[in-house]
């Protein structure tokens, strides 16, 4: 554990050696929510759907959800699909360590800024609009490690896609602009249809972020309520068995440099 | 007529190491028609709640991610892929390597790779599901509307290529700028692009965003003037305007940023 945290820290630091780059990567964070919250605020100017309260709270809720379990960008995705690319995981593979821990623990050092910010982001956001119940609460909570979850097997999935393929940019572009979309990234799901809706919240991407924010308006738990519990639980266990399966068995065909 | 010669090297060679990657070739194309697709839903979902945005119909929200379309390709995969590569080659210390050529730097670092395939490959399917879902007899297009629209756009795409070039070069003087590269990059791409309309801005930032930080011109303006909201001819002279000034800037940048450039090799 503490060879991760060293590797956490150390890459955090390399990218802190760039005070200027930190600057800008804050601004990156911030320009993000606010052309957000801007787009919203001038598309739903006329109407009455969201208050600017709501809206605000909405997509803090929403950035930060998916930028802390890296739902949105697939940071550790990103790392592995890069390492594989480079040759450089040939490296981590053949030290006496696990290769997902290692990525994982690189990977939070690069974005480490982006965390710090997205934490505060959802404090923020909590903030402005807080749980209705402290069962709302402990359901957020809940929910919020589930959607880490199904993020860690997205990201694990698009890393293990790599050791097949090499390049996947492509699929990766296209997992991505289809999870933005409907897991509540950049339109909350109350836009679709109730039937849509309801058929989209069988399938995992609604818990990435829509889930863990409707809920946090909740009172009691009704029929609904239980059975996004269940579906939550059902998906983070399967998809991380079948992906860490994935994993393996393309890692026992990958062709390393060297070979 | 010897950087003619240049570029379409560059073309061949780009095009030959495009086509190494088989498999990813066909999932992008598959990633880019799954992105229209989505953002055609995207705008339809919102317009099933709203009757427009900013003034904008849902016919005229698509015709600016058409023209969004035409920027992100000819930026993202020709300016950003060899923007990132000068980053990357400062930072580690290759950029010696392309001082070392006898060519000219800044046009051979803009330009070092061209990977008009993947443009065409990808951008083409994805501007005809536009072009498909669009309901034309719905806009009142112009001809001289047109031709001013698409003259602005092209315009734009090169000022957008300028100008995140500009955003690289602190790399000569910090020797890391991806993060101030991406930063603009969201920035423009968020404020210019992404169905973000020219009449959704008070006056001050359509001013800023046109004159001082142009990220409106390629999409936003291009087509403001498409469906006739703004003057086609004031809008094409201050895009060239904004194209012949910053590109001297970018020159004057360059040339600075290549006196105090302290290669690997110093």
């Amino acid at each position: 554990m503490e060879l991760y945290t060293r590797i956490m820290t150390f890459t955090f630091r390399s990218f802190l050696a760039y005070p200027l780059e930190v600057v800008a990567y804050v601004l990156k964070y911030f320009t993000k929510v606010i052309f957000l919250i801007a787009f919203w605020n001038v598309t739903l100017g006329s109407t009455n759907l969201f208050t600017q309260k709501e809206l605000i709270a909405y997509f803090l809720l929403a950035t930060s959800i998916s930028d802390i379990t890296m739902a949105d960008s697939g940071n550790l995705g990103r790392t592995l699909r890069r390492s594989i690319r480079s040759g450089g995981i040939n490296q981590i593979l053949i030290k006496p360590m696990n290769a997902i821990f290692y990525m994982y623990s690189e990977t939070l050092g690069q974005i480490g800024t982006k965390i710090i910010l997205a934490i505060l982001s959802l404090l923020v956001a909590l903030t402005i609009n807080p749980p209705t119940t402290p069962l709302s609460a402990l359901l957020f909570i809940f929910f919020l490690i589930n959607s880490f979850c199904i993020s860690f097997a997205y990201n694990l999935f698009e890393g293990s896609l790599a050791l097949n393929i090499t390049e996947v940019n492509g699929i990766k572009n296209a997992m991505h602009h289809i999870s933005r979309l409907l897991s509540g990234q950049i339109v909350p799901l109350t836009f679709f249809s109730e039937h849509l809706r309801n058929l989209l919240l069988v399938t995992p991407v609604p818990y990435l972020a829509f889930v863990p924010i409707s809920i946090l308006t909740i009172k009691t738990i009704d029929s609904n309520t239980l059975a996004q519990i269940l579906i939550a639980i059902f998906w983070s266990i399967t998809l991380n068995l079948l992906v860490l399966s994935y994993w393996r068995t393309s890692l026992k065909k990958y062709d390393a440099a060297g070979n | 007529m010897q950087n003619l010669k240049l570029i379409t090297k560059i073309i061949k060679n780009s095009t030959e190491l495009d086509l190494a990657y088989f498999w990813n070739n066909w999932l992008s194309l598959l990633s880019v028609v799954i992105y229209m697709a989505t953002n055609i839903l995207f705008i339809d979902i919102i317009f099933s709640k709203v009757n427009n945005i900013a003034g904008y119909s849902r016919d005229e929200i698509l015709l600016i991610s058409l023209t969004s379309q035409f920027w992100f390709f000819f930026t993202s995969m020709i300016f950003i892929k060899n923007i990132q590569n000068f980053i990357k080659d400062v930072n580690r210390g290759d950029f010696d390597l392309i001082l070392s050529k006898p060519l000219p730097s800044l046009l051979y670092t803009m330009f070092r790779n061209i990977n008009l395939l993947a443009v065409l490959r990808e951008g083409v399917p994805s501007a005809f599901l536009i072009v498909v879902v669009i309901k034309w007899t719905n806009l009142n297009l112009e001809f001289s509307n047109i031709a001013f629209g698409i003259l602005i756009m092209i315009t734009g795409t090169f000022i957008s290529g300028i100008i995140n070039f500009i955003f690289s070069l602190p790399v000569f003087w910090l020797g890391q700028s991806q993060s101030i590269g991406d930063a603009f990059y969201q920035l423009e791409d968020l404020s210019g692009h992404s169905n973000f309309v020219l009449e959704a801005y008070p006056n001050i930032l359509k001013i800023f965003f046109t004159f001082f930080l142009p990220t409106l011109v390629s999409s936003s303006i291009s087509t403001s003037v498409l469906v006739g909201k703004s003057n086609a001819v004031e809008m094409l002279a201050a895009s060239i305007f904004v194209f012949i000034t910053f590109s001297m800037i970018l020159k004057f940048l360059w040339n600075l940023g290549l006196k105090n450039y302290t290669s690997a090799s110093s």
